[in-house]
């Protein structure tokens, strides 16, 4: 197999170092770089290459205005100093990113995905995942996580529950449950509250799978879930819950 | 499926405002068996039991309700930090008006109770009521000294208690003022730039590793000094326009005008980086091309000359809507509550047409005038 890649990225040594991590990429071939937006959508349309290394942020257009604007559509990998909202995307769509600092170990690792996903379905990603993740005025339809390599689609209505675990969020579907690596709070973020109810820290439950709240104790409420899944809200949660139940 | 609220509620409301006034009306049980015993040993078989009950329970009610008065009115009359004197008069003339009140209101029950030549006749020996006085101003020191001692401790809790919070408060905004020193967009980029810079320049790695510690120490202790001399807040600030230099390219052109005599005055920390950082934030980094930016530090007879100006995309004057706008008004605030008026904050800027921020701070270093207690 052999590719043809375009380099994005404000900062000289940044788009160095790609053009040097992209040379010992044997089937890799770099065709052209871009210090701007504005630059990266000429060079896009131009050379048409099958992956775009993308600095998310860049002076002229944004990473993403250039995507939406761009009519060859690449196989994207994200790349960002700082940014966690978009980490949060690209983590809640499988998008392949890279955060810098990253050195030539990260690098081989995402360009092996990119390998990968390129030989299986030939097709790049579909961007608009990438657009619908980052539009902040959205609530999330739809996520993809990575399952043994593979990338499998989320319906939200489908998840019963979301549960924080250490640095991850353990989403629950009825047929098993799938780790995403981002904090509780950013996952809250892209849920939309009339369905989703947070009713502990560490817990999200979907309204459409709650069976019935009930008390526990004096203060307390326990949510039961269809599938028989019990959860104590807590205390400041419960209280919140009684007054808008009532 | 919720449990009802209304059944519990009636009684969880009225439990606050109930419970106070109970604890109060057994406060007073004490005194009514004081009363009691020693109206009995007084009397010493000549009166009967009910009487007894009847006087000493009567005279508890009269006081307990006085006692709300003296309890209300040590709300209203604070007790002082200084000039106690005046207090202690002030409460000892209260004191002899609720004992007259006190004793006046007892033989007006009395009066009515068996008539008014047989209250006189008791009430008319001197030394009957003068002790009758003496048990009034007691009782009355007796309730305000509850009353002060539990309210200055109340005080002293909540003053604890606020304390706490404006040292959370300021160990908050401490923090926040470190993160925002440390621009984590800068400082990975810096990081990644230095990751490439390792191998194929050594030694301006090196340099630049350098500079990133120095810019890392400095931004760690200022949140600590807020005085520093402005020679290192000018090396604070070439370091972090280094870094930004190694990262920018070409694309940052910097002209600098530094007075040599400027820099051994005192100035507040982050008085300029911050400028700068805005200035390459805002008028350099957006613009694919780049930009101009100039610093010009000046000694001047009574005061320093900072500015910073880039020839970026600019802002409406009042700087709304523009992300620099924090930053200057917090470099502003501090301005103020340092230097008072003598310090000057200017903003020359207008869309298209580059922004400039001229500092003056004044020279005898003297912080401004204690304005406590106006």
């Amino acid at each position: 197999m052999t590719a043809t890649a375009v380099i994005a990225d404000d900062e000289p040594l940044a788009r160095r170092k790609l053009r040097e991590l992209v040379a010992e990429v044997p089937w890799l071939t770099c065709v052209g770089e871009a210090a701007d937006g504005l630059e990266t959508l000429q060079q896009v349309d131009a050379a048409k290459p099958d992956v775009l290394f993308l600095d998310i942020q860049m002076p002229g257009l944004s990473g993403l205005e250039v995507l939406a604007r761009a009519t060859h559509v690449p196989t994207v990998v994200f790349t960002t100093a700082y940014d966690r909202y978009a980490v949060a995307a690209f983590e809640l769509q499988a998008l392949d990113y890279l955060l810098k600092p990253f050195g030539r170990r990260r690098f081989l690792a995402a360009i092996e995905r990119v390998r990968e996903a390129m030989e299986r379905h030939g097709a790049p990603q579909p961007l608009e995942r990438a657009q619908e993740a980052l539009d902040p005025g959205r609530y999330l339809t739809r996520l993809f996580v990575r399952d043994r390599g593979r990338i499998v689609p989320i319906r939200i209505a489908d998840i019963q529950r979301l549960e924080a675990r250490d640095d991850y969020v353990a989403v629950h579907l009825a047929g098993g449950r799938h780790l995403v690596h981002m904090p509780m709070s950013e996952f809250a973020r892209r849920l939309d509250p009339e369905r989703f109810l947070q009713v502990h820290r560490s817990h999200i439950v979907n309204l459409d799978h709650v069976q019935a709240l009930v008390p526990y104790d004096g203060s307390r409420l326990q949510v039961e879930l269809r599938d028989g899944t019990k959860i104590m809200a807590s205390r400041v949660r419960s209280k919140l819950l009684r007054h808008e139940a009532v | 499926m919720i449990p009802p609220r209304a059944a519990r509620s009636v009684a969880a409301r009225f439990r606050p405002i109930a419970m106070p006034w109970l604890a109060y009306a057994v406060a007073w049980v004490p005194f009514a068996i004081l009363e009691l015993v020693s109206d009995a040993l007084q009397a010493a078989g000549t009166s009967s039991f009910g009487d007894l009950l009847d006087t000493a329970l009567s005279r508890t009610v009269i006081s307990a309700l006085l006692g709300v008065g003296v309890w209300w009115l040590s709300g209203r009359i604070h007790f002082p930090d200084r000039g106690r004197a005046r207090f202690y008069v002030v409460q000892l003339v209260l004191a002899l008006m609720f004992a007259l009140l006190w004793n006046g209101i007892w033989i007006l029950r009395w009066a009515v109770q068996a008539g008014w030549s047989a209250a006189f006749s008791t009430t008319n020996d001197a030394a009957w009521l003068g002790w009758q006085i003496m048990m009034g101003v007691w009782l009355y020191l007796l309730i305000a000294g509850i009353s002060y001692t539990l309210r200055v401790h109340r005080l002293l809790r909540e003053k604890e208690v606020a304390a706490a919070r404006s040292e959370a408060l300021a160990m908050r905004s401490q923090l926040a003022a470190l993160r925002s020193q440390l621009n984590p967009h800068f400082l990975f980029n810096s990081l990644h730039s230095l990751s490439t810079l390792v191998r194929h320049d050594a030694t301006t790695a090196e340099e630049a590793l350098g500079r990133l510690g120095d810019l890392l120490r400095y931004a760690l202790d200022g949140a600590e000094s807020e005085d520093v001399l402005l020679l290192r807040e000018w090396d604070f600030t070439r370091n972090y326009l280094a870094l930004e230099a190694l990262r920018l390219g070409e694309r940052l052109r910097l002209t600098t005008d530094i007075d040599e005599r400027a820099l051994d005055h005192e100035v507040p920390s982050f008085v300029l980086q911050p400028l700068a950082e805005n200035a390459i934030r805002h008028g350099i980094a957006p613009r694919p091309e780049g930009g101009r930016m100039a610093i010009t530090v000046r000694e001047w007879p009574d005061h320093l000359l900072l500015r910073v100006e880039d020839d970026g995309q600019g802002a409406t004057p009042d700087c709304a809507g523009n992300g620099r706008g924090h930053g200057l008004r917090v470099l502003r605030q501090r301005l103020d509550a340092r230097y008072g008026d003598r310090a000057r904050l200017e903003v020359v800027t207008a869309p298209g047409q580059g922004f400039a921020v001229t500092v003056r701070l004044p020279t005898n270093g003297a912080p401004a005038p204690d304005r406590e207690g106006e």
